[in-house]
């Protein structure tokens, strides 16, 4: 009985997990597109601010388990935020 | 535009960030004391209620007195009338782990002065970028390599704590060498800088980019050091299914070089 409850256990972990692989392709991908967009005539400062900020995301999300772990950490790791808007906005406005 | 003289736009440039960051160090303190006590009290609370005998509760209900008291000061262990006891995590968090997202807090407002500054000199046209010097390929080879270090950390934690020793060390030792492989290119590219003749002195871009990706390779090397020394725990097998925070932690840490790294390799070489 217990060793049934030990595998329900670990199959319940096991999709609780995110696929590392699959983030993985995805930022390799991610990063073969920011190459690709270089090349081409189109504006490119939103487009590689919108990929790199994907990148950031599919990282903090799942491999710093920040998706999963308590919300806390996530409010710890966004309480900087409004200092960088500060500090981006002071160094282009003097 | 304000027109500012250099040494007051110095200052601002170190004074700022610092100003922000002892800022933000004492609102992220102040908030944590404050909900640390909160729980503990009422922790400390129920459990006096709980261990109160029966009499003394029936006093306490009818207003003759409480039972006895509990320090109720925010460190991990109490002392307490039965002797020392080792006191539960308050908000049911690891407090190493808490201690790491702070210091990665910090961390942001580091590096959002470096990068800041490096934009802002380009903003305002105050450097050239050296478009035959940067290496873009070998620099996206790079970020592809710090990519699946990334992956081969997080697959590590899932290796031990699935129990999986063997393929835990393996994936430790794939990231040291990624990691390794990692700064041996960046060698490679400030010394084909320097044969362009972009040194740290040479121009504004110089010193911006050595500084930015300076740190961001020491940063690099300690994770590195850090790996090594986890890596004489493992082999000692020191890490288990059950304990392997240590483990957690160096990832968090690697994983936010890594975003760095993601950020500097988009301001540098491709915007």
């Amino acid at each position: 009985m217990e060793h049934t409850e030990e595998k329900v256990q670990a199959h319940v972990e096991e999709h609780k997990r995110p696929n590392y692989f699959l983030v993985f392709l995805a930022l390799a991908a991610l990063t073969l597109a920011e190459v690709g967009v270089t090349f081409l005539n189109i504006p490119q400062i939103p487009i590689l601010a919108a990929l790199a900020s994907a990148k950031i995301v599919l990282v903090a999300m799942f491999y710093m388990h920040l998706k999963t772990d308590s919300k806390w950490f996530t409010y710890i790791f966004l309480v900087p935020i409004p200092f960088v808007v500060l500090i981006i906005a002071s160094l282009l406005v003097y | 535009m304000i027109e500012l003289d250099p040494t007051t736009v110095f200052s601002l440039i170190i004074g700022l960030p610092l100003l922000l960051i002892l800022g933000m160090g004492a609102t992220i303190g102040l908030v944590m004391w404050f909900l640390d006590r909160q729980v503990r009290q009422a922790r400390a609370q129920a459990a006096q209620r709980a261990a109160a005998p029966a009499t003394e509760r029936r006093k306490a209900r009818s207003g003759g007195g409480g039972g006895p008291r509990l320090a109720t000061s925010p460190i991990t262990r109490m002392v307490t009338a039965e002797g020392v006891v080792e006191a539960a995590p308050s908000m049911g968090l690891a407090m190493n782990k808490l201690g790491m997202w702070i210091f990665l807090a910090s961390e942001v407002m580091f590096f959002t002065a470096l990068i800041a500054t490096f934009v802002s000199f380009r903003v305002r046209g105050m450097m050239d970028i050296p478009g035959e010097a940067l290496n873009v390929p070998l620099a996206a080879v790079n970020t592809f390599i710090l990519i699946v270090s990334s992956f081969t950390v997080v697959m590590a934690l899932e290796s031990v704590q699935d129990g999986r020793e063997g393929r835990f060390i393996l994936f430790l030792l794939a990231t040291l060498a990624l990691g390794s492989v990692f700064i041996g290119i960046q060698g490679i590219e400030w010394s084909e800088l320097f044969q362009h003749g972009v040194t740290p002195s040479s121009d504004t871009f110089g010193t911006a980019f050595f500084v930015l990706t300076g740190f961001h390779g020491m940063h690099v090397i300690i994770g590195l050091l850090w790996l090594l020394f986890a890596l004489l725990k493992a082999f000692r097998g020191d890490f288990t299914r059950e304990n392997n925070l240590g483990i957690e932690l160096f990832g968090l840490y690697w994983h936010f070089v890594d975003i760095v790294w993601i950020i500097l390799f988009t301001i540098i070489y491709l915007i």
